[in-house]
């Protein structure tokens, strides 16, 4: 089921949020949270419901031998096994047709196995599951022994599909023990609807015209990189915009998640560009990957060895192609250039300049994104630096004329105008209360827009669902 | 809000129904049962169905499709020249009760008309023709401007055009020895209304890929040229496509067909001897897209055919199960109009012409408006519209092969926009996948 949906919006959540309010205890909650998480993660595909028990059920029993176990050595053969497991289901679900493929290919072999259906949501829930096993391992987080509790972290349906990535140590006393006030409650179904605007108005909009521009035959150096712009703008809305109804619903009912967007965007340097965006998968890695192998403090080599192997498994987690590979692999060098060679230069450089740089950098990065058949990513990045095409094409100049207003809302709301303006109402009672009735007058209006643009509408899932 | 939004849904109208402004039939209830659950699609049919019954949503699409424009800054040219392609959607209308259409005035005029069995052309020699065309890499239909130059409107790869005249070959192996296959492509009313209204800019059109096809063409098969047929009437009168629509008008559908008979030496019916209902103010899925009001003034008249012999039409299910079905919708004034919008799997229509031929038409929407003007030259016309919104095997209950044996069809028409023809799966796939 999709948040943007009016399935989800006026029946799945106004029946959730009823029924969760009207009972009072948390162990009730807890219930009629988890049933709706698993009606939420069947809405789409009850077969690989099965999928997501058996990993929570693997995991449960890990959690429960290493807390059990003495000896450390048994304790580290246990969390192997779990993180196995885990993986082995991820692997083949995801990447075996991929693996498989590519050796075929690379020996010439007729062979080919055919793709699986991806259990949606796996890479996210799989990764929730592995940090309560590590987390328990490392005596970071309590172990869960009431099955059904485990259970509702790894499907709680707020975060279950496209993230945030929760670890198990930040909400692990939620699942018991939560609160949620008017106010909670207020906070998180504005945050709501400022993801659903975010998602209806913009994303979906921005997505329109990329579509448009990539179903045009010829591409022009103008029309690769407004196709490549509007598509940053419409990645960025659409998954900041599915975290923010996430926090949002999780506020709502006393869970506080963390940020995963920072207005990445205003980044002045790749590293600070990675320090904002997805932010709970780059914490996944540094925490579970890249601090374990060593981080930086073995040495250069070390510290630019294991950047490279966490840039290519965020590459690899983003999906089985060799496009988010090299997308992987570019993020992977373009930091290890900014570390160890150009970090002098880039002190140096105005901001504004160090700013463009990145940017233009983020674009191509998105270029290498979008394209899983390399044939059409070359010509794109072909077209970008001006290679074979035209300046400007018909299509372009049409969807400039048609899309042009809310791609412009958009580059204006990716920079923090309105957490400023925030500040500077709150620096004043009179101005803040002024403020807090024209806000909601605003998220009135992007409500009522947001459903508006919704009512005929086809299916618009979210770009991460594929993940 | 949401919560009132929530209740609304429940007092909304929960049947099908016709949505004018998306030119489809809205879902009704989805079956539910084990199997639906499982697959899912039980749960894709509930989403559609509270999507499709929200509260006045006919309005409110309306609404929002205002909204939008307000912040299009394309000007009338560049909306009725963008491509609607990416956007169509198109309808499709359960069978209601019968409607026979009575004669009109006209039965003399027709009647008139030496109108006889379809005389098969010289058979093409595919081997011999191949042996002297010159391949090129890539076929194309191209706009010619007024400054000499070209302007590639669409691209056909040679794979595409193989697998396109692979399956027409196919279909017409299943035709009786002296039947015919007839194709031809037809361009949106973007490209074509350039020819009428931009003559300042363009000044003709053509596609080679016909010429390609030919030289593989098996005896029997004939490829008309939709830009050469169309082409002296754009450049001199209105009226052959819609403005505010994608589609063609009655009058574009006539003289393809008055294209397609000339070329066999069949002489036709003329356009003014039908009597037709007229709207003079259809505003069609380009305006309902782009709702400006400048597009609003170039609203079309809409001519909806009137048979001129008593003419039955069904829908066919299950091969042989024939259920009643209207021929034309007079009341709306929307393209749907013609046959009543598209019926899946086949439609029948028994046309009252005594010729003893019987012709199957596989089609797009355009052949809608296509299909009556066949009328008067067989004594049944069939219709198959392959897209996955209307054409499913388990409803059809047979091949199209079992089909055209079971009705004894003699000539098959394939009439496809570009939408649907060579690039697309309907021509790459679809054709030749439920032929057997």
């Amino acid at each position: 089921m999709v948040f943007s949906s009016l399935t989800f919006l006026l029946l799945f959540l106004p029946i959730f949020l009823a029924l969760y309010f009207v009972v009072g205890n948390i162990h009730w909650r807890n219930g009629v949270l988890l049933i709706f998480s698993l009606l939420f993660y069947a809405w789409g595909e009850p077969v690989w419901i099965l999928a997501m028990l058996f990993s929570t059920a693997v995991n449960y029993g890990c959690g429960l031998v290493i807390v059990k176990t003495k000896s450390s050595r048994k304790k580290k053969l246990v969390l192997a096994l779990g993180i196995i497991i885990s993986l082995s289901s991820l692997v083949y679900f995801k990447y075996s047709a991929f693996f498989v493929n590519s050796i075929t290919t690379l020996f010439s072999l007729s062979f080919e196995l055919p793709t699986l259906l991806l259990p949606i949501g796996i890479s996210f829930y799989t990764f929730q599951i592995l940090t309560y096993t590590i987390d328990v391992y490392r005596g970071d987080a309590p172990v869960q022994k009431n099955p059904l509790n485990l259970l509702l972290y790894v499907s709680c349906f707020p975060q279950l599909i496209a993230g945030p990535i929760v670890q198990y140590a930040d909400i692990a006393s939620s699942i018991t023990d939560r609160e949620s006030s008017m106010d909670d409650f207020s906070q998180g179904m504005r945050r709501f609807v400022v993801g659903l605007g975010k998602k209806v108005l913009i994303a979906n909009i921005c997505g329109e015209a990329v579509e448009a521009l990539t179903a045009s035959s010829g591409v022009s150096v103008a029309g690769a990189w407004l196709m490549t712009l509007l598509h940053a703008l419409q990645i960025y809305f659409d998954f900041s915009a599915y975290s923010d109804m996430a926090i949002g619903i999780g506020r709502m009912i006393g869970f506080k998640y963390k940020e995963n967007f920072n207005y990445p965007y205003i980044a002045h340097s790749i590293t600070e560009f990675w320090r904002r965006w997805h932010m709970s998968l780059s914490g996944f890695f540094r925490k579970y990957v890249y601090i374990p192998l060593g981080g930086n403090r073995k040495g250069n080599g070390r510290t630019a060895l294991n950047i490279l192997i966490v840039w290519s498994l965020t590459g690899l987690w983003h999906g089985a192609s060799w496009n988010f590979v090299l997308w992987g692999a570019y993020y992977g060098v373009l930091l290890l250039l900014e570390k160890f060679v150009f970090h002098k230069i880039l002190e140096k450089t105005p901001k504004p300049i160090r700013h463009l740089i990145t940017l233009v950098a983020v674009l191509f990065g998105w270029a290498i994104f979008y394209y899983t058949d390399t044939g059409s990513m070359i010509n794109q990045i072909s077209a970008m630096v001006g290679i074979g095409a035209e300046l400007i094409d018909a299509t372009t100049l049409t969807v400039l004329k048609k899309y042009s207003f809310f791609p412009l809302l958009a580059m204006i709301l990716s920079m923090p105008i309105l957490p400023a303006i925030k500040v500077q109402l709150e620096k004043k009672p009179w101005l803040e209360k002024t403020g807090n009735i024209v806000g909601t007058i605003l998220l009135t209006l992007v409500l009522v827009l947001s459903l508006l643009f919704l009512v005929g509408e086809s299916y618009n899932p979210f770009i991460y669902f594929r993940f | 809000m949401i919560f009132l939004c929530g209740m609304l849904l429940w007092i909304a109208p929960r049947e099908e129904r016709m949505s004018e402004s998306e030119n489809r039939i809205l879902a009704g209830a989805p079956k539910l049962n084990f199997q639906t659950v499982l697959d899912s699609t039980f749960m894709g049919g509930v989403e559609r169905f509270i999507s499709d019954g929200f509260f006045q949503r006919e309005k409110l699409i309306e609404v929002s499709a205002n909204i939008k424009s307000v912040f299009n800054m394309q000007s009338v040219d560049d909306i009725l020249e963008q491509d609607m392609e990416q956007a169509v959607n198109e309808f499709v209308e359960e069978p209601s009760e019968l409607e026979i259409e009575q004669p009109t005035d006209n039965l003399v005029d027709i009647t008139a008309q030496p109108v006889t069995a379809i005389v098969t052309p010289t058979p093409t020699d595919a081997t011999s023709n191949t042996s002297e065309y010159q391949i090129k890499e890539t076929y194309t239909l191209w706009m010619e401007l007024s400054d000499g130059s070209t302007h590639t409107a669409y691209e056909y790869s040679i794979e595409n055009l193989d697998k396109a005249i692979e399956a027409m070959n196919a279909y017409r192996q299943v035709l009786p020895e002296d039947g015919t296959l007839h194709f031809m492509q037809i361009p949106y009313a973007a490209t074509a209304n350039r020819l009428v209204y931009r003559q300042d800019k363009y000044v003709g059109w053509g596609c080679d890929a016909e010429e390609y096809m030919r030289t593989k063409a098996v005896p029997g098969v004939i490829l008309h040229s939709g830009t050469d047929i169309l082409e002296p009437y754009l450049l001199e009168q209105e009226g052959l496509y819609f403005r505010t629509d994608y589609h063609w008008a009655p009058l574009g559908a006539y003289y393809a067909h008055v294209g397609i008979m000339q070329a066999q030496g069949i002489p036709t019916v003329d356009y003014d001897s039908y009597d037709y209902t007229i709207h003079e103010e259809f505003l069609g899925r380009t305006y309902t897209e782009n709702p400006t009001p400048q597009l609003k003034e170039l609203a079309d008249r809409l001519e909806v055919w009137h048979p001129i012999l008593p003419t039955q039409s069904y829908v066919i299910s299950n091969l042989t199960k024939q259920t009643n079905a209207k021929l034309m919708n007079y009341d709306v004034d929307r393209y749907i109009a013609y046959l009543g919008g598209t019926y899946g799997p086949w439609r029948r229509f028994v046309t009252g012409a005594d010729t003893g031929r019987r012709a199957l038409i596989v089609s797009d929407s355009f052949g809608n408006a296509f299909a009556p003007y066949m009328f008067p030259y067989y004594e049944e016309v069939h219709m198959l519209d392959l897209r996955p919104a209307y054409y499913d095997k388990q409803t059809a209950g047979a091949s199209v092969k079992a089909y055209i044996e079971q009705y004894e069809i003699d000539d098959i028409y394939i009439i496809l926009a570009t939408s649907s023809s060579m690039n697309t799966m309907y021509m790459r796939n679809y054709l030749l996948k439920y032929l057997e």
